[in-house]
């Protein structure tokens, strides 16, 4: 299956790289940008990706907080929250957010994301 | 006398955590992206390398675009912790810099200024990028006059049309005796200088 994502992010410099990445990784398709919270839930809504990347500081609600409206509203899309951050340093909300899992913004590659959706569809990896 | 000196201690600790908060957000919001953009592409850059040498090419063209775009995020940066233009230039020099800079058309009359301690040059070029900075986000445009008159030094600031918050840099002023009033939407800042 060919995984549908959502990135949301409001730096322009980020999006540009993680939309190489995307198009570069077979079995993953860009399906909408979103630069504050509340526009990635409102894009989930409409677009029902199955993967969002979120970053965590954004104007608005924030990466956390929309991370929170996705997993009670769409419980079938799964989050992966992403910041310049170390995970020690996260918010501890960051954890019970309902976030799939935590990828520093310079880990992302093909190999992250295959490894990120192999943890929600084990099978699907394969 | 005490409650004053508290009360002044107080706000320049204040006015340092803002500081130190806008710092980490430019950071963050700067150069730190640019570094993860080029990071990002650089790893891409290889991974694709052998199946697409032109993409391949153009992502190592975006790394040297990032990498440009870090380093002017960092002299930018650098500038705005402590201009370069004001021990070297002095303070008409860099107070020209930051009206060039500034997010709004400056009018700037700068006359008459000399080279002054630098602690002087420091209040008074913080103090007004502070007020360009309090005006610009309520103006279209700014006037800016300084000039030296009677052993001081007088910076105006003005055409605000909505109140200014209060001064982070009056404490470092009033520590060289100085003062800043507001009214009308424009700030008159006054150092006086040693004889």
């Amino acid at each position: 299956m060919t995984v549908r994502v959502l990135l949301a992010d409001d730096q322009a410099p980020f999006r540009g790289a993680a939309r190489a990445v995307l198009a570069a990784t077979p079995d993953f398709e860009l399906v909408g940008e979103a630069s504050s919270g509340e526009e990635a839930v409102a894009l989930v809504g409409t677009l029902r990706p199955d993967l969002v990347l979120m970053d965590i500081k954004m104007p608005g609600v924030g990466g956390i907080e929309a991370t929170r409206s996705i997993a009670g509203a769409y419980p079938e899309t799964a989050t992966v929250l992403l910041s310049t951050y170390r995970e020690e340093d996260l918010p501890a909300q960051a954890q019970r957010c309902g976030a799939l899992a935590y990828l520093h913004k310079s880990n992302l590659d093909g190999a992250a994301l295959r490894d990120l959706w192999a943890r929600r569809q084990p099978d699907s990896a394969k | 006398m005490a409650d004053d000196l508290r009360a002044s201690l107080a706000r320049v600790v204040a006015a340092a955590d803002a500081e130190r908060r806008s710092i980490e957000r430019e950071l963050h919001d700067g150069v730190q992206q640019h570094l993860v953009a080029l990071a990002v592409n650089a790893q891409l850059a290889r991974d694709v390398a052998d199946v697409d040498p032109a993409e391949a090419l153009r992502l190592v063209e975006e790394v040297a675009l990032d990498a440009r775009a870090a380093l002017e995020a960092v002299r930018d940066l650098a500038a705005r912790i402590y201009p370069p233009l004001l021990p070297d230039r002095g303070l008409a020099e860099a107070l020209r810099g930051a009206a060039a800079a500034c997010d709004v058309p400056v009018h700037a009359e700068i006359a008459g200024i000399d080279r002054y301690a630098a602690d002087v040059e420091a209040a008074a070029y913080f103090s007004c990028i502070e007020l360009l900075a309090a005006i610009a986000a309520r103006a279209e445009r700014v006037e800016l006059r300084a000039w030296q008159e009677d052993g001081r030094l007088r910076l105006v600031v003005g055409t605000a049309t909505s109140p200014l918050p209060p001064l982070l840099a009056a404490d470092r002023l009033a520590a060289l005796g100085g003062r800043v009033d507001v009214a009308d939407g424009r700030a008159t800042v006054t150092i006086p200088l040693a004889s």
